[in-house]
């Protein structure tokens, strides 16, 4: 047991298991599902297989290639690592615990003949904030600086633990998904991968979806679903969804995670035509027939166009087909309107021209659901790991050692790390330094 | 997604292009410098440097209060850093300011050369094959304090890493004298590496939409073996460049150290820690492995490996020199080919 605990704990071990990590991490950073079906028809994959069948993708999925950091190959690699993180973080406790030793006269090899004495340097120590161990001016003291810098890799290595832990616990008590939702819409629960329906114990109802966007663009600035959370019929909150501003409930949060334009029966589409000087505006649903002048109108498809302003931006507007039919249903001509078109769409042998003016209830709101138990363990984590990094590489714990007796200082400076980015016994040597007749020729 | 110009945008991408030419003047006057060792050279460098920089600084701040006063979000939600064109400046202008702050702190200007041609070219070359520096609209995603403090503090650890692998790459120049040596081999190769894509960025944007993956790779691997052929065939001669300036071995290794450890701090903060929270608020997943953050953490883990490496002394410092170099290589992907290769949630970068 011993021996396997050492194997697993051994800086070899984890590097290995890290540079598998590290491999497969690549891999599945090149196959995922969305890229997967840009990949079947690259030059070299088409190669081998069918660009047009899902020989590829089958065959990506058999290897475990899709989604690698779910396969049990890439969980086990996981799980090792944080073992091994777990043994090495054990064997550094005894030693942050301890600290660097308290030492004999004998073992102070340094020297320098100074005319400062044990007092001078007890007084610099402290007016700096070094911690004093021994007072006694007659044996050797003990100055110590940066202390909490001994624990900055265990906070490290425990923070990067218990991310893995939140995440495993989220992994195994977690869901996620989307819902989807126009307004007056009710959910009460999603459905997991495995097409198990997970209630949430609450319903959630959209009252109202908005979005804002940016003055004579389609672009969203913003957009938010207004909410009622209720449970048999009662009311229990009623709040909104703001994108980087989540709505949590009972634990399970949503998020506003984007927002759709889906046709549906009830959407109002607005219109506006003249027919020589008569002008109307009208609200049509989608499919239905309305009189026009002389003429029958009736939108037959909703689509949404792309207004290319430049070689890099696409902006999505939708667009409606109209089709104009005579008395006797018999179709005169059809063409696409853009929404909130500059002008208007003249039809000359017909003397009309339509402009389609604005569009409602055809935005539905998705909102991803999540549930993560782990996440308050995966802060905390979080919280540790940005204290570890900061306590390793800008505390560097430094005990000086020293005595300073009949002219001469003998003295032994310990550091944390060698090569580091900041360096207390810099202010040590200058001191002696300053206090010292003739140090530079020393 | 619209865009808008003003006057004062145009007027600040015009003083990025005169930052930039100064900048390369620099450059200029930092290599007669290396080579002539004449005091005055190097003052005009610096100051010519530093100018560059204040010119560049003051382009930033006006972008940055246009902007504000377009998205009407928080000051920190209207950082110009959201789009191919600001991140590269950004880029720019902090490799510009670290090593100014180098430059002061160490008095010592090896690295000018390097860090100016870096900032001088990339902004150059961004502004003169036309990637739109118009500002963008703000997707509501974006609109975030954590915007300030995950995306500027992961450019930062950008730097820093770039900054160690000048020093590493000038480390190695000066120490390997054998072209059988690994080291040569990858500190060639990188430098082929970096020639090839900047030239396969350039191709890439000139030819917009009409750019295909394999198409890129192809020209990308075409200029990579031709330029480490180059590189590997002359590579000993720029020993004789660099020889005598004035840096011991030593300190150019604490400078790969030292950036090194500071941008895997910032990194760890910004990029990880402070990343996995704003997903975590706006997307409700901490980590989802997009391609962006699979690479960022491959990026953490070479250097995580190279300081566990460096602290436990066991390593020559060749073989840590040239760990920093390959970790650069890593950077750059992370930075710039995942936004070029990969759809993802971080596919704001790539326009």
């Amino acid at each position: 047991m011993k021996k396997v605990i050492n194997i697993i704990g051994s800086a070899k071990f984890a590097f290995i298991v890290i540079l598998l990590i590290l491999f497969l991490s690549m891999v599945g950073s090149i196959f995922s599902e969305s890229s997967v079906e840009k990949l079947k028809h690259n030059a070299f994959i088409s190669l081998i297989f069918n660009p047009n069948t899902n020989e590829f993708r089958n065959f990506a999925t058999n290897l475990g290639l899709i989604d690698i950091y779910t396969t049990p190959l890439f969980i086990i690699l996981l799980a090792l690592f944080a073992l091994s993180l777990v043994i090495c973080t054990i064997r550094l406790i005894p030693y942050a615990k301890k600290g660097f030793s308290l030492l004999k006269e004998d073992d102070l090899k340094s020297e320098i003949s100074t005319n400062l004495t044990g007092s001078d340097l007890i007084t610099f120590f402290n007016k700096e904030g070094w911690k004093i161990d021994a007072t006694d001016e007659t044996s050797v003291v003990r100055a110590e600086h940066h202390k909490p810098g001994r624990y900055g890799v265990i906070l490290t290595h425990l923070g990067i633990l218990l991310v893995l832990f939140g995440a495993l616990v989220d992994y195994i008590y977690g869901f996620k998904g989307v819902i989807s939702l126009f307004e007056k819409q009710t959910v009460s629960g999603i459905e997991d991968k495995n097409g198990e329906f997970i209630p949430f114990g609450f319903d959630i109802t959209l009252d109202k979806f908005s979005i804002e966007y940016y003055k004579n663009t389609y672009t969203a600035s913003a957009f938010r679903s207004d909410v009622t959370v209720s449970k048999d019929g009662k009311v229990l909150k009623q709040d909104y969804i703001d994108v980087n501003r989540p709505l949590n409930v009972n634990n399970i949060n949503f998020y506003q995670a984007d927002y759709g334009l889906a046709p549906n029966e009830n959407m109002d589409i607005y219109l506006t035509y003249t027919a020589g000087t008569y002008k109307k505006d009208e609200v049509l649903k989608y499919g239905k027939y309305y009189q026009a002048g002389s003429y029958v109108i009736a939108v037959s498809k909703f689509t949404t166009m792309y207004n290319e302003d430049n070689m890099t931006k696409k902006e999505a507007i939708p667009a409606i087909e109209l089709v104009v039919y005579n008395q006797f249903k018999q179709e005169v001509t059809r063409g696409f309107l853009l929404l909130k078109a500059v002008e208007p769409t003249y039809i000359d042998f017909i003397d009309m021209s339509f402009h389609f003016t604005d569009l409602k209830g055809v935005e539905y709101s998705s909102i991803a659901v999540k549930y993560n138990p782990g996440i308050a363990i995966i802060y905390l984590g979080g919280i540790l790991m940005c204290f570890g990094v900061l306590f390793i590489y800008f505390l560097n714990y430094t005990s000086i050692s020293f005595i300073a007796e009949n002219g001469m200082l003998k003295y032994n400076v310990r550091a944390q790390r060698k090569l580091s980015l900041v360096n207390p016994a810099d202010k040590f040597y200058k001191f002696i330094k300053e206090n010292t007749d003739g140090y530079d020729n020393k | 997604m619209d865009m808008t110009i003003n006057s004062l945008v145009i007027i600040s991408s015009k003083m990025v292009v005169m930052s930039s030419m100064l900048y390369l003047l620099a450059m200029a006057l930092y290599i007669f410098y290396i080579v002539f060792k004449n005091k005055k050279i190097g003052l005009a460098a610096t100051i010519m440097g530093v100018t560059g920089f204040i010119l560049h600084f003051i382009s930033f701040i006006i972008r940055w209060v246009e902007f504000y006063k377009i998205t009407k979000g928080g000051i920190f939600q209207s950082i110009p850093i959201t789009n191919k064109y600001e991140s590269l400046m950004f880029f720019a202008l902090l490799l510009a300011a670290f090593y100014i702050v180098l430059e002061f702190k160490t008095k010592n200007k090896s690295l000018g050369a390097f860090a100016f041609a870096i900032s001088g070219s990339l902004s150059l070359f961004i502004n003169a094959i036309s990637v739109p520096s118009n500002l963008n609209l703000l997707v509501p995603a974006l609109k975030s304090n954590w915007l300030l403090a995950h995306v500027s503090l992961s450019f930062t650890a950008y730097v820093c890493f770039t900054i160690a692998s000048i020093a590493a790459m000038l480390y190695l120049i000066k120490t390997v004298d054998s072209k059988k040596r690994y080291s040569y081999i990858v500190y060639t190769l990188v430098l082929g590496i970096v020639s090839a894509a900047v030239i396969t960025i350039i191709i890439n944007i000139i030819l917009g939409q009409r750019a295909n993956t394999t198409n890129m790779i192809i020209i990308f691997l075409f200029f990579a073996i031709s330029f480490f052929i180059f590189f590997y065939q002359k590579g000993l001669n720029l020993k004789n460049v660099f020889k005598d300036i004035g840096y011991e071995e030593d300190k150019i290794e604490s400078i790969i150290y030292k950036f090194i450890a500071v941008g895997f701090a910032i990194f760890t903060v910004g990029g990880m820690v402070f990343g996995a929270i704003w997903a975590q608020t706006a997307w409700g997943r901490f980590w989802q492995w997009d391609a962006k953050e699979t690479w960022t953490f491959i990026t953490w883990i070479v250097y995580g490996i190279y300081l566990h490496g460096r602290l436990s002394n066991k390593w020559s410092k060749e073989f840590a020199a040239t760990l920093a170099l390959i970790g650069f290589l890593v950077t750059l992907f992370t930075f710039l080919g995942v936004n070029l290769l990969f759809a993802g949630l971080h596919s704001y970068g790539s326009v």
